[in-house]
């Protein structure tokens, strides 16, 4: 008996040991942001449940990828604000309009991204509509979540041309008069990420896609096309598959210019940038068609040749779908026959007979 | 009774003009010009299709290509357009050497369908299927290269119209575009299979063309293929001096 409770102290003390061990080398390592010290279980990349539905949770944090996104510097507890101890209970799914440490620099007042629910709300993806009342399937409308992760910096050259990356040259400028390297790489990454997307416009099409080509959710909300596969069937959308950066993709057209992007209106309304009046204004930008004429507003960028909408492609689509089955079918019967014809040339059904 | 068949149509072509000496006879199919015109319409009508169809080609492949992938399809938009021009020039010649030159217009009224021609057609099916013994006799240019040459004259029409109009996209209407978008792409299809599985049979896997058909690099034929495949023309040709002057050469000694 005594044997055994000693067995079981010394594996206490052993597992004591072995959790001090890991608190201090985790600490020495730790980031400013970590001050929670929550990458002392989260730095490991088996770190998983099966959590109560049967769905499988990874937990693990990558630190140095996450030191690469826009929240850096944003601590755990910013965002998860319900966990106030460790080890803690099943966290809360984070509210992204929820107050985090951070200080925002113009107001001095602690950050929030609250604003963007206003805007979420007026535009064709809020759940209430003009009058107040919840709309129909609400719940399939987008959260910030549905469409945004954890963004990582997109950094833009400017040295000679305008790319993704990071500009050495613009660099050794900062240097000039900042001295601290980190504060250096982040604040360019900071602005310099906020000068484009951060996601180029394959990437944007494809979050869009999540709903926008989900054929049950179009036919519940009774949109009549699915929005990515018919622009991947234009040039801007093969441009953008090909990773091209200098297509527009759906918010160039979407959002009026200047505008939050989460402000995106329906077609039908004529503050739209998509509504029919203003169509031809989102096309001749200086960026895009600067000299073309008014008749590029005609342009579909979103062609569905289904016989509902474009019964002229349906139609001639068909038609030549039967003449070239009409044509070649026959003709390569003809061949097969010719071919047999010269290959057995004394062959007849007249001198079977 | 083949036999006896192929002795009467020997017996009856030997019935012409007797050809001096043992030399062998070489008949002209192509003229110099419309070998010229058959290979410019070759080798555009290559860089078209191998242009054009890079549209199709799957995204994930093209982003293979690498960063080198923008140039090249900006190549690709500068030469599909060059190759159209070169073939829109190839084809309007054509419509003048029609008009203007007596070959053109030789070339013209011998290509004109006639009732004939959808004679051949059954009776070359009846002979397919072995209700014939013999192929009906072929003149200049039988049904099937009738077929080919206005469904080429209709192919490029189409092509050449619709392109331009593609190419000049901001004067049109959308249903102008739209319905062009369209025929460009399905004729292009259309065309495309045609050559591959039809001019590929006469001109390549035909036993005795296997493995192609020299023609359109020299010009003409040999008497036997001229008597077995255009046995029609032979005869006029053979009672005839002046086309004689015009279809008949000698190889050089």
């Amino acid at each position: 008996m005594a044997m055994r409770v000693k067995n079981r102290t010394l594996k206490r003390l052993g597992a004591f040991a072995i959790w001090l061990a890991l608190v201090l080398v985790a600490h020495s390592q730790a980031y400013a942001s970590d001050v929670g010290n929550c990458l002392l279980c989260h730095k490991y990349p088996g770190l998983s449940r099966i959590d109560e539905n049967g769905k499988y949770r990874l937990l693990y944090v990558s630190e140095e990828t996450f030191n690469r996104s826009i929240h850096a510097k944003v601590q755990c507890e910013g965002c998860h604000t319900d966990i106030k101890k460790i080890p803690h209970d099943p966290a809360k799914k984070v509210d992204c309009l929820t107050q985090c440490h951070i200080i925002e620099p113009t107001s001095e007042q602690k950050f929030s991204h609250k604003g963007v629910e206003e805007f979420l709300e007026h535009s064709v993806h809020g759940r209430y509509d003009k009058n107040g009342n919840l709309k129909k399937f609400a719940e399939d409308l987008p959260t910030c979540k549905d469409c945004h992760d954890n963004p990582m910096f997109r950094p833009l050259s400017f040295f000679k041309r305008v790319r993704p990356g990071i500009s050495d040259a613009a660099l050794g400028r900062c240097r000039v008069c900042h001295s601290k390297d980190e504060f250096i790489y982040r604040f360019y990454n900071h602005v310099t990420t906020r000068l484009h997307t951060t996601r180029n416009p394959k990437n944007i099409a494809e979050v869009c896609a999540r709903c926008h080509d989900n054929s049950e959710l179009i036919a519940r909300h009774g949109l009549s096309f699915k929005a990515v596969a018919t622009y991947t069937e234009t040039f801007h959308g093969k441009s953008a598959e090909y990773l091209s950066e200098r297509v527009p993709d759906c918010l160039n057209c979407h959002v009026k210019k200047g505008q939050s992007p989460h402000q995106m209106l329906s077609y039908k309304d004529p503050q739209s940038s998509t509504y029919k009046d203003n169509k031809l204004a989102v096309c001749l930008t200086e960026e895009c068609h600067p000299s073309a004429g008014a008749k590029l507003a005609d342009y579909n960028p979103h062609p569905n040749f289904d016989r509902k909408q474009n019964p002229r492609q349906f139609y001639f689509t068909a038609f030549f779908i039967l003449l070239t089955g009409g044509t070649l079918l026959p003709l390569m019967l003809v061949m097969f026959l010719d071919l047999l014809r010269t290959m057995f040339p004394h062959a007849s059904l007249l001198r079977k007979k | 009774m083949q036999t006896s068949n192929t002795e009467n149509t020997t017996m009856a072509l030997s019935a012409g003009p007797p050809d001096d000496g043992q030399e062998p006879l070489y008949f002209i199919r192509l003229n110099r010009s419309e070998k010229i015109q058959h290979l410019l319409l070759m080798i555009s009508f290559v860089v078209l299709v191998i242009t054009g169809f890079m549209l199709k080609l799957p995204e994930t492949i093209v982003q293979k290509i690498g960063p080198v992938g923008e140039t090249l399809f900006f190549y690709r938009s500068l030469l599909h357009r060059i190759a159209g021009t070169v073939m829109i020039a190839v084809s309007a010649y054509h419509l003048f050497y029609l008009a203007l030159y007596e070959a053109g217009r030789r070339w013209l009224v011998d290509m004109l369908p006639q009732f004939k021609d959808l004679k051949d057609l059954i009776q070359n099916l009846m002979y397919y299927v072995k209700l014939r013994d013999r192929h009906p006799e072929f003149d200049r240019f039988s049904y099937m290269h009738k077929m080919e040459y206005w469904a080429l004259v209709a192919g490029t029409t189409l092509m050449s119209l619709s392109g331009l109009l593609l190419w000049t996209e901001w004067r049109w209407s959308k249903f102008v575009l739209d319905v062009a978008a369209v025929v460009h792409g399905m004729e292009a299809v259309l065309a495309c299979l045609a050559i591959m599985v039809w001019h590929m049979y006469e001109i390549h896997l035909k036993p005795h063309k296997s493995p192609m058909d020299k023609v359109w690099l020299t010009g003409c034929i040999d008497e036997a293929e001229m008597k077995e495949e255009h046995p029609l023309h032979y005869q006029k040709i053979m009672a005839d001096s002046a086309l004689q002057h015009i279809y008949i050469v000698r190889p050089p000694r």
